[in-house]
């Protein structure tokens, strides 16, 4: 299993928007991918899920990552989390 | 004949035959399965998925092809729900486990989500809300194999008239015959109201139970600039709506020899009309009318229209898009106003007790820097590509338009050290909409580029009236001596210290108080898209002086009851004096 924190780039947090591009990534990976934001727990292949964590601009979430693919996985993650989400997504991803 | 008031949402005026829209209660039964029927029930949960799955996909390219891609990226997450194992996985186990029918594992899967967001008590909740119960209803329609699971364009001419729409149920039907909409809930701000907006329906939402007597097919006349519905009308109301309505579509005809006429005045004053815009469908309408660009960018809705705020760069890419769409022609941008009406609360605003006297406008930008500083950034980058000017909404004096301008020169640092192209330069000017303001106009005037009087807010706050409580609504008085007065001192202060000032308010889409605007000393006013042509028609026949003339009589009015009076006088012989009928 990998573990790593990432803190979030999107200015408004875990909504909607970032929580679908965080899914579509995540749906791309076989692992399992567990986030934990505030006593929240959501699985990352879930919007609605990754919505109700409310984890704000700035803040430091958990990421935990578990299957055959998991260190590629954790590292798309906590780019896409950490660094990307600031910026918009690319047409057509 | 009977009169609703409600909230005025998008100008314009209908008369036509209602069209309500009343979705079936949708039942959840949650009936007991045997178990023997588990894996069919699983079985057709699942084609419901596939079939809400094809109707969203294939709105979303509606959408896409039409306009709103703010509609479409709701929708787009709604997709994502559709694959959602809290959602789909969920009901799923519990026909399994519990062996109860598809519609109650659904109901409940989806009830349990909304009680993970239970905390967090906001209006961002209820979207999401809203948009849960959407996928919900949709698939519980399939389910229960419910007809017509969008709703049908209308195909005859007709004003819809629902509760509320949902964002599938309001692009379903915006592909057809739709001259307006009557809402009992919803605000200004709602997603029918700008859509209906951005299309040019007219809209009055807000009309509580009244809403709920209406039958399909009442003939009602509607006039969306006032907020009012006429039930069962008489003829002679009817004839005039019929001619406002015709009027109104037929001005673009009328007036399109005027499109790209300049509005100089007979004498040879040059006052520039420019758009108000919220969304990008909008600019094309505007140019359409002739507008020479953009007075007012509200950025609200671009920013917020996804429900959460973008990345700077996202911004850049709208902001830019604009200007590109624009051509040439010159924008205001007006930075983020929220708070008062529009408040966000998952932006850390609370409820208030009196939200216009809040925590609104450049108060909540300067004290939320991060998300003020992504917008500056995002503008003066976009200000590289074309004519772009900046605007701080709800200044009251010149302290916060000088922490302001230290935000606008540290975002100009930055993006020259890390060399992206910026331009430093773009004029910066302030909306003038609280009397402090206005009164303290000439002090502003120094240190800022230009003014844009909203005259909504300075109204509500110089007659201390609550724009939006219906017992007051009679002080809404744009005639008022102090208004009056606050106006012209405004513009003597822009001209006295040799800046431009303009209004971007709703006095200025008003076509009666054209000359009064002119005769003020006005240099640009900012106005509904489809009201340029009346206002320019009036700018070309109207010299300066004779405007200053009445501007002089109307000041010596002792209410604005005096002043309407003397201008309907002036307006009425000016009339006559043209022969226009």
């Amino acid at each position: 299993m990998e573990k790593a924190t990432a803190t979030i780039a999107d200015p408004v947090g875990f909504h909607l928007r970032a929580a679908g591009r965080i899914v579509k990534l995540a749906k791309t990976f076989q692992a399992e991918v567990t986030i934990r934001f505030n006593g929240r727990v959501a699985n990352a292949k879930s919007i609605m899920g990754l919505a109700s964590l409310a984890a704000d601009h700035g803040s430091a979430v958990e990421i935990e990552v578990e299957g055959p693919d998991e260190q590629a996985a954790t590292v798309a993650l906590v780019r896409l989390i950490s660094v990307d989400l600031a910026s918009p997504e690319e047409q057509g991803t | 004949m009977r009169t609703l008031r409600g909230i005025a949402a998008s100008p314009g005026f209908a008369v036509a035959p209602l069209h309500v829209v009343r979705r079936e209660e949708l039942r959840v039964e949650g009936r007991a399965l045997a178990p023997e029927d588990v894996v069919a029930e699983i079985g057709r949960f699942r084609a419901a998925v596939a079939a809400a799955r094809d109707e969203i996909s294939a709105l979303v390219e509606r959408l896409d092809r039409d306009l709103a891609n703010g509609d479409a990226a709701i929708l787009e997450s709604q997709l994502l729900m559709l694959e959602d194992e809290l959602l789909v996985g969920r009901a799923e186990a519990l026909i399994e486990e519990r062996r109860i029918s598809a519609d109650g594992a659904l109901h409940e899967a989806a009830t349990e989500i909304l009680t993970r967001f239970d905390d967090l008590a906001d209006d961002y909740l209820r979207e999401r809300i809203l948009d849960l119960r959407d996928v919900e209803a949709r698939l519980l329609r399939t389910l229960q194999d419910c007809e017509d699971g969008d709703l049908t364009p209308p195909l005859e001419p007709c004003v819809i008239a629902a509760d509320d729409l949902t964002p599938s149920d309001t692009a379903a039907l915006a592909g057809g015959q739709v001259r307006g909409f009557l809402l009992g809930g919803g605000s200004r701000t709602s997603h029918v109201a700008i859509l209906a907006r951005s299309l040019g329906i007219p809209a009055v939402v807000g009309l509580g139970a009244a809403l709920a007597k209406l039958q399909d097919g009442d003939l009602v006349a509607l006039d969306g600039g006032l907020g009012e519905v006429t039930l069962d009308p008489e003829d002679e109301v009817l004839e005039r709506y019929r001619a406002l309505a015709r009027e109104s579509q037929d001005s673009g005809a009328k007036h399109a020899h005027l499109r790209d006429l300049p509005a100089v005045t007979p004498d040879d004053v040059r006052v520039s009309l420019l758009a108000n815009i919220e969304l990008p469908p909008e600019l094309d309408l505007a140019l359409a009318a002739g507008a020479e660009g953009v007075g007012l960018l509200r950025t609200e809705y671009l920013v917020f229209q996804h429900g959460t705020i973008p990345s700077e760069a996202e911004q850049y890419d709208v902001y830019a898009g604009v200007l590109n769409r624009l051509g040439g022609r010159p924008a205001v941008f007006r930075t983020l106003d929220v708070g008062g009406d529009k408040v966000v609360r998952y932006l850390g605003g609370r409820k208030e007790s009196n939200p216009f006297l809040g925590w609104r406008g450049i108060r909540f930008l300067l004290a939320n820097r991060a998300l003020f500083k992504s917008q500056l950034r995002a503008i003066y980058r976009a200000a590289a590509r074309g004519p772009l000017q900046l605007m701080f909404p709800m200044i009251t004096g010149v302290d916060e338009l000088r922490a302001a301008r230290a935000v606008c020169r540290e975002c100009c640092e930055e993006l020259a050290a890390a060399g992206l192209e910026h331009d430093p330069d773009i004029p910066v000017g302030i909306m003038i909409e609280t009397p402090s303001a206005a009164v303290a106009a000439d002090l502003l005037a120094r240190e800022c580029d230009f003014f844009s009087v909203g005259t909504n807010d300075l109204i509500q706050y110089t007659l201390a009236m609550d724009r939006l409580n219906a017992q007051v609504a009679y002080l809404y008085q744009p005639l008022h001596p102090a208004v009056l007065r606050l106006l012209g001192q405004v513009a003597d202060a822009a001209h006295a210290a040799g800046i431009p000032v303009g209004m971007c308010g709703e006095m200025a889409s008003e076509t009666r108080y054209a000359e009064v605007l002119l005769g003020l000393g006005f240099d640009s006013l900012s106005l509904h898209a489809a009201q340029i042509p009346k206002v320019k028609q009036v700018v070309r026949w109207t010299p300066r002086p004779e405007a200053e003339a009445l501007v002089a009589e109307l000041r010596r009015c002792g209410t604005a009851a005096e002043a309407e009076a003397r201008l309907n006088a002036y307006l009425t012989e000016k009339k006559r004096r043209r022969g226009d009928g």
